[in-house]
């Protein structure tokens, strides 16, 4: 267990005479979830339905819930129990539930009407949750987790505080949690009113701010290929890495998600979050330890390296664009201002390509190329790592082409696994170099797809943990760069909107971007 | 035999060749090879999963009980599987005979995922030669885990095939008396310092877990170190081997060195005061209503401690069959009664659980250490 999780009352606040419990020494596993009940602002809303309701599901058959837990939905739309629990049904029948096991799950889910910015709601979903909590035996530990736009957030805090939802934060008392998903805030400024807002009610150790990339198994496998092997970390560096690119790229257009989108744009929707986590995931120094505060300590530094962008290097080091009528996959796709809700003038970006510097003993001299777009070819997210040529071509006087260089490859999705690549002799009589993959894969290593990303994160905040979740300083300095960058555009110095057909790997600037520094963005 | 396919996903006719020839290695592995060939232009996407080549010697009257567990080890921890039986007595074509084919499963989000399965059948004069024939058909960069689940195979013949394991799982509650746990505990792999694994010490994993749990509140925590009476309840006349565990995982993590016998108790020496074990056959067990066969029929029911002075503690745990709680009973200093979780596990999760274990497990081996020294004072008594 954690001393964070120590530190925030509920299992923690026996951890000391754990600890001294010889019976516990070496054997036996310390990290039970506590039993609680887990409150969902925005329980009609589709990612409620399409992840948050399945990945409870899920935990509650692998029995990694505790069996006295329980779900609470709290949203505007009238419905009863059976009502809501018939919404989430068909998603259980998908993942083929057994029937025993989504009765055990139904029993403890429940819902209750109401608007957030209704006092008296708040005051009778208290009642609800206490007289939920004395049927279940449960302690009051309670997670908030607010499935909802960003605008409701301050009413919802509001409810909460006025209506002594929240148990303050102390050693031995019931926990409350609150897990908030992104976007925190839209710029630097309304990200830090909105920490204000839930200090009101919650200290720091209990938000969990969501990013779900980080509960992706293959983004956790970063550290574990890193910092668990003994062949990589050695290479992990300017002495051995020539440039690293951090690819997401989507398919879909703006899918009804314009309102949204139009201010958002690919900076704050990717690249503020996102992306900057898996580069400082990429980035970082070892942690003294594997807890939250340790590695996010580290991951700090790396956004604290990178010094944010003047206007001029905005200009210069990113590109932006925006797609136009296409095809992608064989299908058309119209183009983004053609897009329900979206101004027919908008320049909001649905491409956005970076040159970005981390400026430490370890990465001074690697560039990092990001790059996210929408209405690309295909969905991909990776990581790639190029790795620096033998200071001696050894082949070439032997006739052989340039070898390409060795290329390590995280992939986030789909497919979620890691290849090398690296020269190898074709068969034959005649010297030939080929470039060759070694491939891991999930599927054919362990015979099954990595867990849902929200499983996790759920089970970690039930267990106190956030080493998966951004912290405070970590969203603020991330707000920064992205504000700097914003800044830049603003100003007329450029980089100008460029166009890119749907289907497209973004606009022409984005390759002339790399090829200034002699190289090319990999394939995905 | 029957067909090894899991009985949800039908039987992929290309990737399974069921047809039992004389062993031949380099045929088997273009079998496979050939199988996978075959198979992607008849199904949408076939995965070959591997993690791990696990060994397991079946008689076939075993097959039938081991079987379904076999499938669903393999879907949790994919592995290339060797069946390995001994041919019955009468059946056509002796000799070392072979073949291999695939366990599927299908993949939630499309597809099958598949494991390779070799059954390999021998006779008396060719029992010598599964160990080599096992070992020409290994994944050569994965673990060789040598799962035995079958007590009634020939030692010396099941020690070759432990000669190429890395790993070795036993269950020791299949023995049928005390006197075989210590050799049974003290085996090894073939491959140097490679673990041992009871899958008997992996069914106390919930028993561990409550035990530990009732002394985790500092009030509860003062009567470890005060504790002097164990008493183990048990299914079955004798103490299982799971029993024997338990009691050496206590004695070695509070320090207790076995000392002597005082009728049906055990006496150890602790760092602050003397203690003692018991083992005591249920009564309900014993009144007839015993269950045949199994770990299950010889299974912990039932265990209390009792604690003195200064800090007098008696509680008692107890759990029967599947049941998903366990009761935590509160005798003294005050009484109280309440229902814990118990993380019961099917046989198959628990090798599972044993499979991702690639070192040796301590508390394990310092368990088994303390309950050898205990089961040689009772047997001497």
């Amino acid at each position: 267990m954690s001393a964070d999780a120590a530190a925030r009352g509920g299992a923690g606040a026996i951890a000391g005479a754990i600890a001294a419990n010889p019976l516990r020494e070496g054997s036996v596993t310390l990290d039970a979830a506590d039993p609680c009940t887990v409150v969902v602002f925005g329980a009609g809303g589709d990612l409620t339905r399409r992840k948050l309701l399945p990945a409870l599901l899920t935990l509650s058959r692998e029995k990694l819930l505790h069996s006295k837990s329980a779900v609470v939905g709290f949203a505007r739309r009238p419905m009863d129990d059976a009502a809501f629990r018939e919404e989430i049904r068909a998603s259980a029948a998908e993942r083929g539930t057994a029937d025993h096991d989504w009765r055990r799950f139904a029993s403890s889910v429940f819902y209750r009407t109401g608007t957030f910015e209704n006092t008296a709601d708040y005051v009778a979903l208290r009642g609800f949750l206490e007289s939920l909590e004395r049927d279940r035996g449960t302690p009051g530990n309670r997670i908030y987790y607010l499935a909802t736009p960003p605008a409701s957030y301050a009413a919802i805090l509001a409810g909460l505080g006025a209506s002594g939802l929240v148990h303050p934060h102390a050693l031995g008392t019931p926990w409350s949690r609150v897990i908030v998903e992104k976007p925190f805030g839209h710029d630097l400024a309304s990200a830090r009113a909105l920490n204000v807002q839930f200090y009101g009610s919650f200290d720091e150790a209990q938000i969990f701010r969501i990013d779900h990339y980080l509960g992706k198994e293959s983004v956790q496998n970063i550290l574990v290929l890193r910092l668990g092997n003994g062949i990589f970390e050695p290479l992990w560096n300017n002495r051995y890495v020539e440039h690293v690119q951090v690819a997401v790229a989507g398919a879909v257009g703006v899918e009804g998600r314009a309102n949204y989108y139009e201010p958002a744009g690919a900076l704050r929707d990717m690249l503020q979050n996102h992306m900057l986590q898996l580069l400082t995931l990429t980035a970082m120094e070892p942690p003294s330890r594997f807890e939250a505060d340790a590695v996010r300590d580290e991951k700090v530094k790396v956004l604290r390296a990178m010094a944010p962008l003047t206007v001029r290097q905005a200009a210069e080091r990113t590109v932006r664009g925006q797609y136009l009528a296409g095809a992608v996959a064989g299908t058309p796709a119209v183009g983004y201002r053609e897009e329900p809700g979206v101004a027919p003038d908008s320049s909001t970006e649905t491409y956005i390509a970076a040159r970005l510097e981390v400026d430490n003993w370890r990465w001074a001299g690697v560039p990092f190329y990001l790059r996210s777009g929408k209405r690309l070819p295909k969905r991909a997210t990776e990581i790639a790592i190029t790795f620096r040529h033998p200071p001696y071509s050894l082949f070439r006087s032997a006739g052989c082409q340039p070898i390409e260089s060795n290329v390590l490859r995280l992939r986030i999705q789909p497919d979620e696994g890691i290849s090398l690549s690296f020269g190898s002799k074709s068969p034959g009589q005649v010297l030939h170099i080929d470039p060759v993959r070694m491939d891991f894969n999930y599927l054919t290593s362990f015979g099954a797809d990595p867990p849902e990303a929200y499983e996790r994160l759920l089970l970690d905040c039930n267990l106190g943990d956030s080493t998966l979740f951004a912290r405070r300083d970590e969203v603020e300095l991330a707000w920064e760069h992205a504000d700097a960058t914003a800044a830049g555009w603003a100003s007329g110095a450029g980089p100008a909107l460029g166009g890119y057909a749907a289907g497209r790997w973004g606009p022409p600037e984005a390759d002339a971007l790399v090829a200034r520094d002699g190289r090319r963005w990999l394939r995905l | 035999m029957a067909s090894p396919v899991n009985g949800s996903t039908p039987a992929p006719t290309p990737l399974s060749s069921p047809e039992i020839r004389p062993f031949d290695a380099a045929a088997l592995e273009r079998d496979l090879r050939g199988m996978w060939r075959t198979a992607s232009p008849s199904h949408a996407t076939v995965y070959r999963a591997a993690l791990a080549n696990l060994i397991v010697p079946l008689s076939p009257s075993d097959f039938e009980r081991i079987g379904p567990v076999l499938i669903d080890v393999t879907r949790r921890h994919p592995a290339r599987l060797f069946r390995v039986g001994q041919t019955e007595s009468g059946t056509a074509g002796g000799g070392l005979r072979s073949y291999a084919t695939a366990l599927c499963h299908l993949r939630a989000g499309g597809g099958l995922i598949c494991t390779e399965e070799i059954v390999l059948s021998w006779d008396d004069a060719s029992g010598p030669l599964v160990p080599s024939a096992v070992a020409s058909l290994l994944v050569g960069d994965l673990p060789a885990v040598l799962l035995e689940l079958n007590q009634g195979l020939d030692p010396e013949w099941q020690e070759k095939l432990a000669g190429i394991a890395d790993v070795r799982i036993i269950d020791s509650s299949l023995a049928p008396s005390a006197a075989e746990y210590p050799s049974l505990w003290g085996c090894r792999p073939g491959r140097a310092g490679g673990p041992l694994h009871d899958l008997a010490w992996a069914r106390l994993a919930p028993w561990r877990e409550i035990l530990a749990e009732t002394f985790d509140r500092p009030e509860a925590a003062r009567a470890i170190s005060s504790i002097q009476d164990v008493a183990i309840h048990h299914l079955g006349a004798e103490p299982p081997s799971g029993a024997w565990l338990l009691a050496g995982w206590l004695a070695s993590r509070l320090g207790w060195t076995p000392r002597g016998l005082a009728g049906r108790h055990i006496r150890l020496d602790g760092p602050a005061r003397p203690a003692s074990v018991s083992f005591v056959e249920d009564e309900e067990d014993a009144s007839g209503n015993r269950a045949a066969g199994g770990p299950a029929s010889r299974a912990i029911v039932r265990v209390r401690i009792r604690s003195g002075a200064p800090a007098p503690l008696d509680v008692a745990v107890e759990h029967r069959g599947h049941a998903p709680t366990a009761r935590v009973v509160l005798l003294a200093p005050r009484a109280k009664e309440r229902d814990v979780p118990y993380a019961y596990r099917e046989l198959a999760a628990c090798i599972v659980g044993e499979l991702h274990r690639h070192e040796p497990n301590r508390a394990f081996e310092e368990a088994a250490r303390a309950a050898e020294k205990m089961i040689a004072l009772w047997r001497k008594g």
